[in-house]
């Protein structure tokens, strides 16, 4: 039986814009930047990643960073896919000067659209961001722009 | 099946779950000041029962505050995503008329809170009154000293503590008045411990709607 079996890597550069719906009703917006690598395994596609996320506040003293390590994945081959990720954070929440720090759980899922042209993928998510402590959760709704740019650029076949 | 992501995402899992029991999304996300009508709170000081309740809001120097009664004795509050700001009047009696000195909002907690956060607001103003100059000075400070799990709120509760001093000055008076108090803020109920010069007052029963 002849199996076929695709992997490359690119590297993936992607931010955006979130705004809460869940909790964290004293936050204005978030938006976030990241940079990882884009594996491809044949029926899913793998992000590992680092990514920042800025919460500025309604009081403008007041906002929230969080750095994450992050996988994510999504069906591979598909111009619309869901897209599901999970990462761990280091969170500083920050009050004119004063912070608390700690370690959050995230978990975020939603939908991507995939523009393919080689060498360069382009994506545009709209997903939920849900940040817990396994206490409490909260959540924020965003989109996300990315692009994937593919530097191996072959595939390799195996028999 | 090649199973490398799997892996690679229960990995992500353990490692997050190892470090995240340190409810720091319940004190960012949580909402520390349920202050809306109709939501009361009793506590009980060793001899007395106070109850605490959010009456119909007034408009005061043109903004709608939140009238808070502690036992009957009326606070007015603004209160946003950004602060919390309390209303402050000061008078001074002469012949038998209440003249208003200073009449402002000062800052009372800054939101959300944060340990350490520390805040001075003052106010100074004076007026003439028969020829007299009198002088009125308000200071008030806040300070986030820390939070703690408390097993009966199944939460990391803030204990803030406030300063506050008046004072009047005229020519044959001078008129201090200060304050010490301390409180205690959970998500989701507000204040459920103070500790004013009425005695320590515990969280006995609460309504929040």
């Amino acid at each position: 039986m002849i199996t076929l079996l695709c992997f490359c890597i690119a590297i993936n550069i992607d931010g955006g814009y979130e705004t809460p719906i869940v909790g964290f009703s004293n936050i204005r917006h978030g938006v976030h930047a990241g940079l990882g690598a884009e594996i491809d395994f044949g029926a899913v596609v793998v992000n590992p990643g680092l990514r920042m996320d800025y919460y500025p506040g309604d009081n403008n003293r007041y906002s929230i960073m969080s750095y994450e390590l992050t996988a994510a994945m999504y069906k591979g081959g598909w111009v619309i896919s869901p897209y599901v990720g999970l990462a761990g954070s280091y969170l500083k929440r920050s009050l004119a000067g004063n912070a608390e720090i700690g370690y959050a759980f995230i978990y975020r899922g939603g939908g991507q659209l995939k523009i393919s042209m080689s060498p360069v993928n382009i994506y545009l998510r709209l997903l939920y961001n849900g940040l817990t402590d396994f206490d409490t959760h909260g959540g924020f709704l965003g989109y996300q722009f990315g692009f994937a740019y593919d530097f191996v650029g072959h595939e390799q076949y195996g028999y | 099946m090649d199973t490398k992501p799997i892996h690679a995402i229960l990995m992500i899992v353990l490692i997050g779950s190892i470090g995240c029991d340190n409810r720091i999304i319940e004190r960012s996300a949580g909402d520390y000041f349920p202050f809306k009508k109709d939501n009361w709170w009793a506590y009980y000081n060793g001899q007395d029962t106070i109850r605490v309740e959010v009456l119909d809001p007034l408009t005061v120097l043109g903004r709608e505050a939140v009238t808070v009664s502690f036992g009957g004795d009326f606070r007015y509050w603004l209160i946003s995503n950004k602060a919390v700001e309390e209303y402050v009047e000061i008078v001074y009696c002469h012949g038998g008329t209440a003249y208003p000195i200073i009449e402002d909002f000062y800052v009372r907690n800054e939101r959300p809170l944060v340990s350490g956060y520390y805040f001075r607001d003052s106010i100074l103003d004076s007026i003439m009154i028969a020829g007299i100059k009198v002088r009125a000075d308000f200071v008030f400070e806040t300070r986030v000293a820390g939070f703690e799990y408390h097993a009966e709120y199944d939460a990391d509760v803030y204990h803030i503590t406030f300063q506050m001093m008046k004072r009047i000055d005229s020519p044959d008076t001078v008129i201090v008045e200060t304050l010490n108090r301390d409180e205690y803020y959970a998500p989701g109920i507000g204040i459920v411990r103070y500790v004013d010069d009425a005695g320590d007052h515990i969280l006995v029963d609460y309504y929040i709607d």
